[in-house]
């Protein structure tokens, strides 16, 4: 964003900067941007007074540019209040802690003109120059393409993350498999990002303040994944005024309440968020009667509430997150498909999960600043497919982190932390029959682990010479019950040489451990050792003007120890097949994001991958052959235009090569159960044909009843293409039977926020 | 295992997307089912091996052999001609099971008993080839006293009559089968010691038309299982009956 009087407010910033902190810390520790932004049509408000009030009494004022913005380089840590002053409105202030790790925040003020409702979105961008982060946030995301106003869906438009088959959300990140990727909220592991079939996310958009998507060359805080991590993070209610938000499309409705409780916030403040769908009534609509019979509804729900204490002590926060969801869907299969390896009966899946975390965050003297956070969870999910199979799995566990931030010496500041995990995990499956081709079994297993993972970390920023920051840490993890121990250093480089110029470098280990069922002594091998990936990249990032950027990556992996099962020995007397680590793997590719950030009227991004994974053991003839979610190009165009008047419009175009798949070249009949057995060809010697598809949103806000409306419509697959999913085979694999995504599914929704 | 959990449910509707054949109509030479007699034997014992095959135009011949079967790979590596040894071109071959053949295994081993792969070949002579020539049929060699037996028809019905009965073209008529008394057995899981009690499964094919349902379990009591079939073609048709339990034990029935 452009900045007006720069000379004034790079002035006012240092001034402002020499009030906060002691000169021996006086560190920048980022950048802050304000905007005042017109409720009704998303403009920013030039030429309105921002005022900052240090808590020692010191003062500056800036005026925003003609986008409404103003940037103020080399904040320091520390309390402040801000003040804006823009046309036709009251005042609005609000209080700002400035944290001392680096850091970048954008603070958006959504004003209703000539009234004194005012709407504020405080947004924070953390600069973490060690790693690869894309950030998004809510108030940008929301409003895009081919989400259905869910922002956490936006980080399956950006590079790196491969399209999951029928746009399921698994996270296939860099050529790995969506178990090799963690989603975390605020700073804890939870168990799923979207509900089942990938239509929304689990958590409300309205509860986060980020969303991160680091796709690889991540710092020691994030342990347990060889390829990439997806960060939320919440935030808390408002605290000038209650209010809420109303929002309703064809998939589910959605309500959520915030404010403060009491006067000025006194005794805390608080937000809620609670979601129903509707998707049983589509799915009875599109779904032939004849073909199936749903016995439970498919449905889900979520839900979060977090209430903020008042800072106590000496600057301390805390803040209790409830938070949870619940999936189900159960129906019969009536009437044969007459594919090859079909199985009828009855069907039905649930899972819910409930979490509960307390963070707590306190200064540690002026300058280091301590987190908590520990958390409880439990988990269910139950599969019953066929009449055949039945799994049910429970897990409850218990987590902490422990986090201290802040400088060592001048130029250097540092990381420390530890985490604990304890789990317990419950499984029962039962197997009595065939599934398809396959040969009866049966199978009884009722197993109980416990799990316990400890992990510490350490990581230190030096800067030198103004330019270049180097980002050496080390993480340390044990898993019980293997009794593993793993050490992965990790060293970032990052270099400034110009103010529209930075390169980076990194390099690193990550260990991730194998599953409880690949450990167990029955179903795996105790012995495993942990997958790892060796890490590297290298990129460039440079932004033309204020509001255009490019961001390129070249990243190079390497996967050893990689858990894949082997054949039964009969000759040792084997039963079934076992685990080992013997497989490897390599992922490799190019990186590029050209994003136009949301402006006045355009605003949209291109990113493209390109990229090759691979994967080799000696189980499975050939040498290197492409992994099952290798997809050589990826390419999403996506733009959005405010044509004023409160309308908006945008549009989501998507390309990605096919997953690879293996061919059925011919079939014997098997006379022990009347099904036919493919003869493969090579594995993964073919694709599935490219996915290409085209998206639509069209917005119109408008101001009425006392509330900001915002209807809209939200065309998925404009084009009404049938992309090829998967490919299936007749009876006796004599023909391929493509298996087609979504049709047109055109989303009306209503969001009232008031 | 919970991520491979959360897929299910994407994975089980797309397999409810319609298909381009139906298995339960037979338009050219197809093998049906191959029965071996007794399903299971011990060593010294004889097997008899035969195979319902539909050849609808011309001779075909036929070939038994005996299979190494690869685990890894499965059935499908019995169509490797190097995995094959000729036993027999007879159309039901009699095979007698060497004294010896489970010498040097354990009690346990014996007990639970192993398998041995036969695959059938059925070559076209003079008409139309077989899309899928061939088959693959398993016989569990053990002592354990209580072995697997074939299931038995009783009987099928085609609107009502066991004998041949005329059908108007574009005429629905129901198939109905009964598995006899004791088709359906129990037996010890070798590996995990659980009594399991089998399952039976009849399969239904026409040779026109198409069927309500293509595989019926049959009543628990009765051992009654029907289909619906709609004749559509004015020509003699068929209807082939097999029933299965879920340890390859095969019984057919051919109707006209």
């Amino acid at each position: 964003m452009r900045r007006v009087r720069p000379g004034i407010a790079v002035a006012l910033a240092a001034a402002l900067v020499a009030l906060v902190s002691t000169p021996a810390s006086a560190q920048d520790s980022g950048t802050l941007e304000v905007c005042a932004v017109d409720a009704a049509s998303g403009i920013g408000i030039p030429s309105s007074t921002v005022i900052f009030v240090t808590s020692s009494g010191g003062a500056a004022a800036l005026t925003t540019a003609t986008d409404g913005c103003v940037s103020v380089p080399g904040m320091q840590a520390g309390e402040y209040k801000v003040t804006v002053l823009a046309a036709g409105t009251l005042p609005v202030d609000f209080p700002l802690h400035w944290p001392s790790e680096p850091s970048r925040r954008v603070v958006k003020l959504k004003v209703a003109s000539a009234s004194v409702e005012t709407e504020m979105t405080i947004e924070a961008r953390r600069e973490k120059p060690e790693e690869t982060r894309r950030t998004i946030t809510p108030e940008e995301a929301r409003t895009l393409p081919g989400t259905n106003g869910d922002a956490i869906k936006v980080i399956q438009d950006l590079p790196g993350m491969a399209r999951s088959t029928f746009g399921s959300g698994a996270l296939l990140v860099r050529g790995a498999a969506p178990g090799d990727t963690k989603v975390f909220l605020d700073a804890q592991e939870i168990p799923q990002l979207y509900h089942f079939g990938g239509l929304t996310s689990v958590v409300n958009t309205e509860v986060l303040s980020t969303i991160d998507f680091l796709p690889g060359g991540f710092g020691v805080r994030y342990g347990g994944a060889t390829a990439g991590v997806v960060d939320l993070t919440t935030r808390p209610g408002r605290d000038d005024h209650r209010a809420g938000i109303a929002d309703a499309n064809v998939y589910d409705a959605q309500a959520v309440a915030q404010g403060p409780i009491g006067h000025d916030a006194s005794k805390g403040r608080v937000i809620g968020a609670i979601r129903r769908s509707y998707i049983d009534a589509i799915l009875r609509a599109t779904v032939p009667s004849d073909a199936l019979a749903f016995s439970v509804a498919p449905r889900y729900y979520d839900y979060q509430l977090r209430y903020d204490a008042p800072a106590f002590g000496s600057g301390g926060n805390a803040h209790v997150f409830l938070y949870g969801s619940d999936d189900a869907l159960g129906f019969v299969a009536r009437a044969p498909t007459g594919t090859a390896g079909a199985t009828r009966g009855s069907f039905s899946f649930e899972t819910r999960f409930h979490r509960l975390q307390i963070p707590w965050s306190q200064p540690l003297g002026k300058s280091w600043q301590m987190t908590l956070t520990p958390s409880l969870g439990y988990q269910d999910i139950g599969v019953d497919a066929g009449d055949i199979l039945a799994i049910e799995n429970i897990a409850m566990d218990a987590s902490v982190r422990a986090e201290a931030t802040g400088p060592l010496f001048r130029d250097a500041n540092a990381l420390f932390g530890v985490e604990g995990h304890l789990e317990e995990d419950r499984t029962n499956i039962s197997i009595t029959g065939a599934f398809g081709t396959g040969t009866p079994r049966v199978i009884e297993l009722h197993k109980t682990y416990g799990l316990a993972r400890a992990a510490i970390y350490a990581q230190t920023t030096f800067v030198v010479g103004r330019t270049v920051s180097l980002i050496p840490g080390l993480r340390v993890d044990a898993f019980a019950p293997s009794s593993g121990v793993s050490a992965d250093p990790r060293l970032a480089i990052r270099w400034d040489p110009l103010e529209d110029w930075s390169a980076k470098f990194y390099a690193g280990v990550y260990h991730q451990p194998p599953t409880a069922q690949q450990w167990d002594r029955d179903l795996g091998d105790p012995e495993l050792r942990s997958p790892y990936a060796l890490q590297t990249g290298a990129g460039v990032r440079h932004r033309f003007g204020e509001a255009v950027t490019i961001d390129t990556e070249l990243f190079f992996k390497w996967l050893g120890d990689q858990v894949v099962q082997r054949p039964a020995d009969a000759a040792i007397g084997q039963t079934r097949r076992s685990y080992t680590n013997h497989q490897i793997g390599r992922a490799y590719g190019w990186e590029v994001l050209v994003k136009r950030e949301m402006g006045n009227r355009f605003y949209g991004w291109v990113a493209y991958t390109l990229s090759k994974s691979e994967r080799s053991d000696p189980y499975t003839p050939g040498g290197w052959r492409p992994f099952q979610f290798d997809q050589t190009h990826i390419l999403t165009v996506l733009a959005g235009y405010k044509l004023g008047r409160g309308w908006e419009i945008g549009a989501r175009g998507r390309y990605t090569t096919g997953n690879p798949t293996t061919v059925a070249i011919g079939a014997v009949f098997n006379a022990d159960n009347g099904n036919y057995s493919a003869i493969e060809g090579p594995i993964n010697g073919a694709r599935v044909p490219p996915f290409q598809q085209f998206d639509l949103r069209l917005d119109k806000r408008f101001d009425a009843f006392g509330a900001a409306w915002d209807v809209y419509l939200d065309v998925q697959n404009a084009t009404n293409r049938r992309n090829p999913e998967l490919e299936r085979y007749d009876f006796d694999y004599s023909h391929q039977v493509p298996v087609t995504g979504l049709p047109t599914i055109p989303s009306v929704g209503v969001r009232a926020e008031f | 295992m919970r991520r491979t959990l959360f897929a299910l449910p994407l994975l089980l509707l797309a397999g409810c997307q319609a298909s381009v054949a139906d298995p339960a109509i037979v338009t050219g030479p197809r093998i049906l089912a191959v029965r071996a007699e007794p399903p299971e034997v011990a060593p010294g014992d004889a097997v008899r091996l035969e195979a319902l095959v539909v050849d609808t135009a011309g001779a075909t011949s036929w070939t038994w052999s005996l299979c190494a079967l690869d685990p890894v790979l499965g059935s499908e590596s019995c169509a490797d001609p190097e995995r094959l040894t000729p036993i027999s071109t007879e159309k039901s071959p009699v095979l007698i099971v060497p004294t010896n053949a489970l010498v040097g295994l354990s009690d346990e081993q014996r007990m639970a008993g192993v398998p041995v792969y036969l695959s059938l070949n059925v070559t076209a002579i003079d008409g139309p080839a077989l899309s899928r020539p061939i088959a693959v049929k398993s016989v569990r060699l053990s002592e354990r006293p209580e072995r697997n037996r074939n299931p038995v028809i009783s009987f099928v019905t085609l609107a009502g009559s066991e004998h041949p009965v005329d059908v108007l073209p574009d005429s629905w008529v129901t198939i109905e089968g009964k598995a006899a008394p004791g088709s359906l057995e129990s037996y010890v899981d070798a590996p995990t010691g659980i009594v399991v009690k089998e399952t039976l499964r009849f399969h239904w094919f026409v040779s026109d038309g198409s069927v309500g349902e293509t595989t019926t379990e049959p009543e628990p009591d009765s051992g009654l299982a029907s289909t619906i079939w709609h004749h559509t073609g004015a020509e003699p048709a068929h209807a082939w009956v097999v029933l299965y339990d879920t340890r390859g034990g095969v019984d057919w029935w051919v109707v006209q």
